[in-house]
């Protein structure tokens, strides 16, 4: 019984590999609660940053080097983030948050189609340094990439909480969360840190993105909007509006699809591809127990 | 002040309509099969779209899932209408009954969304809807045995009594030969004319009122005596059955149907057409759907012509993309600076001083700046 | 939804008036998170009568409203329409018993014409569904007739007749207050709660509404609960009081005795600054 041998370690690594692609999911989903906070907005066009960063990371350290890459994907997704808030949100008579956010859905569109027209048949090569390698240690196997991913997300998850709690614009997110028209009133700067908020949260998906590209992904495709996708249900299923939410709506959405994945196999030809679904059953199960999301503001509704 | 429900269409609009409806009638005996084709193609998602903008515009409800009911209508009318083969299994039914079986079982998974769509608000509705997306582009993939898979599957001809809208016969009118795709422009356009007057007279009526209202303020719906979930899975079911139409004209067009038609850029396209008519007007989703379905099939037709797409290498860009470029681009410039949309102009058109449906600072929902 | 009717657990005294009142709060409380917005607020309005709930802000008025009409849950107590427990009920269930409100911070939908906002209170008066009124089904055409009676009477009571064909949006905000009041008299209600039907618009138009809120209460058999700050316009209007502040009932009585109570008094002069705003 070979297969039963391997039950725990399989087990262990699904497990595993859920945790650190879940940290992405989760970098993913705050940059999108950031978003939210800050502006109302739910951010539709979040996919085509995470896309666009990855992107750029790939072409650029073709030739000049993966850090380089890196940073040039990062700011491409930062500016492009800060780009829809001051050019097109900003200048919309249209000023709802429903409409902004079906707003955010056009960038999306054309940002995705644009790149995906340059990226056509073609997959793009990362040139990340860990590439393919992986670690092996008590019987588990994991890509070093996943690694990599759980210590950079947990990393940048760390400095976020940090701004978050001891910097003004950490303040102004949190006062801003509550009520904007009132922290308009007490003189934070809205304007400002509503744009810093759409480029961190785009900088983070691209980051998010250039991890989800590499192994064991074959490395940059269009369908990696997909995987931004499913980091949608993590934010909503932690609760739009809260930070505490989307980390572990992503680590539970990670984990869940990571363990599907492993044992899609066994449910036969319908399972196949399962693994991408999780995340949405899992959303529409939270969301039938709890409409607000876990960890979501409850909407009082005033009259 | 006698009668203010009565609502009668100024003159030139009355002239407008007439003219074109006599237009359309008279398009088959004149025009070839690529017109024909885009016409019944803007025709089929015409009446999905009404079905959106009833959602989206008039009861508030962000979906991004509408190509999966009219993927489930085209679908279903071909497992039921279709015949088994050695790859897909069909149920043989009459065509008129496997269409309006369609139609139904597309209602009910509409009401079966009510237990997801009645507890959220528009903007996690929107998120749970693209649930929905990948759910049914999984089913469409995986369930070989009634779908055929990837590939697709065949679409039986539509038959009601003595009307045969195959190619196995020819109808001859006024010494023109009427062949499926004549014989289909008639039934799409009947179809259209009585999806639209009964979108019309359903928005206006007792039942779009409060959809309306809900849309406005669920407690204000409520203190009116009005059962907010019961009309939110309304919406929905609505929408469904406007959106299987839609897929089974659109099926019956295509004569294969395929998963890729009905997936998320599907259903984002259905959207963009809403907003370009202008949200919550019924009137405005036609010139949408013509304008998002019709341009990457005349661009593709004039693509020798245009100097970016012809000729190959990297940059070029192909007609899908070259219009998806375009629409993409009125939809961002309509949200932004005219919600009226495309209603507005056809109000310009007919005369009336303001569009008749407008929504007031476009999209639905509460105002982030502005009281 | 219906088993929810239940005879009023602990029904009080009434006068000896036919019947118990049109509504009753017993021991009404409202929390949000811990803090009590209505604690232990009783008391009951007749039948026919105008009642005034007044009192400084964040005194609780509108949650009562609120709690009235089944948009807030009660902590405690119960609240009873014509002697039957209501507050059970969802807030459509409520409604249909012919419990009317206005929203003092308007709720009309401003695509809509001012008939059009007018009927959606016709909403739980009719039956026809999407298909009836989809197809053009007579009975659809029968009760947009009988709406149109009912639409240009309240209309006329409210003096909106001139502007029914006109959208909502544009008018101004006088107007609009005019059209909520109108809108609920639409809905054939036994009860019509007001929530500030006043507020914000100037001396003559509170005075036309006043009479109009009057004329309504004899000609089509209503009870009136309204909350208002214009003090004008209570003392004229209305035919009790009572007096809310921090959440508790501190009078309840006719309007010249109100006037005279050493503890409204103190309430409106004293601790209005110190209030924090609720609702």
């Amino acid at each position: 019984m070979k297969w039963k041998k391997h039950l725990v370690t399989r087990f262990l690594e699904a497990v595993l590999n859920g945790v650190s692609l879940g940290s992405l999911y989760s970098l993913i989903a705050l940059g999108f609660v950031i978003i939210f906070r800050a502006t109302g907005v739910m951010n539709f066009a979040h996919s085509s940053f995470l896309l666009a960063g990855a992107y750029v990371t790939a072409t650029v350290s073709a030739k000049s080097g993966f850090l380089v890459g890196l940073l040039a994907g990062v700011v491409t997704a930062a500016a492009l983030g800060a780009f829809t808030q001051l050019v097109i949100l900003r200048f919309s008579k249209d000023k709802s948050h429903l409409g902004l956010s079906v707003l955010s859905l056009g960038v999306n569109i054309l940002a995705v189609t644009e790149i995906t027209r340059r990226i056509g048949d073609n997959t793009l090569p990362l040139h990340d340094p860990w590439a393919a390698s992986v670690w092996q240690f008590a019987g588990i196997t994991v890509p070093v990439s996943r690694i990599a991913a759980l210590a950079v997300a947990a990393a940048l998850l760390t400095g976020f909480l940090l701004l978050f709690r001891f910097t003004r614009w950490g303040l102004a997110l949190r006062v801003s969360a509550a009520d904007r028209e009132v922290a308009a009133l007490v003189g934070v700067p809205m304007g400002r840190v509503s744009w810093t908020s759409w480029a961190i949260g785009g900088a983070m998906a691209a980051l998010a993105g250039m991890f989800l590209a590499g192994f064991p992904a074959p490395g940059v495709e269009p369908s990696l909007t997909n995987s931004a996708m499913r980091a949608f249900p993590a934010a909503v299923l932690g609760g739009l509006d809260s930070i505490p939410g989307a980390l572990v709506g992503g680590l539970a959405i990670g984990i869940a699809e990571s363990v599907t994945a492993t044992y899609e196999g066994h449910l036969g030809g319908f399972g196949s591809g399962a693994s991408g679904l999780v995340a949405y059953v899992v959303l529409f199960a939270v969301l039938l127990l709890r409409p607000d999301g876990l960890f979501g503001t409850k909407v009082v509704s005033r009259v | 002040m006698s009668e203010p429900r009565r609502r009668r269409l100024p003159g030139r609009g009355q002239a407008l309509t007439v003219g074109l409806l006599v237009v359309a009638v008279a398009t088959p005996f004149y025009v070839g099969p690529f017109w024909l084709q885009v016409g019944l193609t803007a025709m089929a998602y015409a009446v999905a779209a009404i079905g959106l903008a009833i959602q989206v515009g008039v009861a508030g409800q962000l979906s991004l899932a509408h190509a999966v009911f009219m993927g489930s209508g085209a679908y279903l009318y071909s497992f039921l209408g279709g015949a088994s083969t050695g790859q897909v299994t069909g149920l043989g039914w009459p065509p008129w009954l496997a269409a309006l079986g369609a139609i139904v079982l597309t209602a009910l998974l509409g009401a079966l969304c009510s237990p997801i769509s009645a507890r959220l608000r528009g903007l996690y509705l929107g998120v749970a809807s693209l649930g929905l997306v990948f759910i049914a582009s999984h089913v469409m993939q995986r369930f070989g045995a009634l779908t055929g898979g990837p590939g697709g599957r065949e679409v039986p001809p539509l038959r009601l009594g003595p009307l045969d809208f195959s190619d196995d016969t020819t109808w001859v009118i006024a010494n023109v030969p009427f062949h499926q795709a004549e014989k289909l422009w008639m039934l799409g356009l009947a179809v259209l004319a009585g999806a639209y007057l009964v979108a019309r007279r359903m928005v206006a009526g007792r039942g779009g009122l409060a959809l309306h209202m809900m849309r406005d303020s669920e407690i204000g719906a409520a203190a009116m005596g009005i059962t907010v979930w019961r009309y939110k899975a309304s919406a929905f079911v609505i929408a469904a059955v406007y959106g299987a139409t839609g897929g089974v004209l659109l099926a019956l067009l295509t004569g294969w149907v395929v998963p890729e038609s009905f997936g998320f850029d599907a259903s984002v396209n259905l959207l963009i057409m809403v907003v370009i008519g202008g949200l919550g007007s019924i009137r405005g989703a036609i010139p949408g759907a013509v304008f998002v379905s019709a341009l990457p099939l005349l661009i593709a037709r004039q693509a020798q012509s245009i100097p970016l797409i012809s000729g190959t290498g990297d940059s070029i860009l192909g007609p899908g993309t070259l219009s998806t470029f375009l629409y993409a681009g009125l939809f961002i410039v309509t949200i932004m600076f005219a919600s009226g949309g495309l209603d507005r102009l056809v109000a310009l058109a007919v005369g009336t001083r303001r569009p008749q449906r407008r929504i007031a600072g476009g999209l639905p929902g509460k105002y982030a700046q502005e009281g | 939804m219906t088993a929810l009717r239940q005879p009023l657990a602990h029904r009080r005294q009434t006068p000896a008036m036919s019947g118990p009142p049109e509504l009753e709060l017993s021991g009404v409380s409202v929390r949000f998170g811990g803090v009590n917005a209505v604690s232990q607020v009783s008391f009951s309005v007749t039948r026919g009568s105008i009642h005034a709930l007044i009192g400084p802000n964040g005194a609780g008025k509108s949650s009562c409203f609120n709690a009235i009409t089944g948009v807030y849950r009660l902590a405690e107590g119960t609240v009873a329409h014509q002697g039957e427990r209501i507050d059970q009920l969802r807030a459509a269930r409520i409604a249909r018993r012919g419990i009317a409100r206005t929203f003092q911070n308007l709720v009309l939908p401003e695509n809509l014409t001012v008939a059009e906002c007018m009927r959606v209170a016709r909403h739980h008066r009719n039956r026809a569904g999407f298909l009836a009124t989809g197809l053009g089904l007579p009975r659809a055409r029968r009760e947009e007739r009988s709406d149109r009676t009912v639409i240009e009477r309240s209309a006329e009571l409210a003096g909106v007749t001139d502007i029914l064909d006109e959208r909502v949006g544009p008018l101004p905000y006088g107007i609009r207050k005019r059209v909520e009041f109108a809108r609920a008299l639409c809905a054939d209600p036994s009860v019509l709660l007001l929530d500030e039907p006043v507020a914000g618009i100037n001396d003559t138009e509170s005075a036309q509404l006043a009479h109009a809120v009057r004329r309504a209460r004899d000609e089509a058999d209503l009870t009136v609960l309204l909350v208002e700050h214009d003090m004008n316009f209570v003392m004229t209007l209305a035919d009790r009081v009572t007096v809310l502040q921090s959440g508790r009932v501190i009078a309840d009585a006719k309007p010249d005795e109100v006037r005279a109570d050493p503890a409204v008094i103190a309430a409106y002069l004293g601790d209005e600054v110190e209030e924090a705003p609720r609702d």
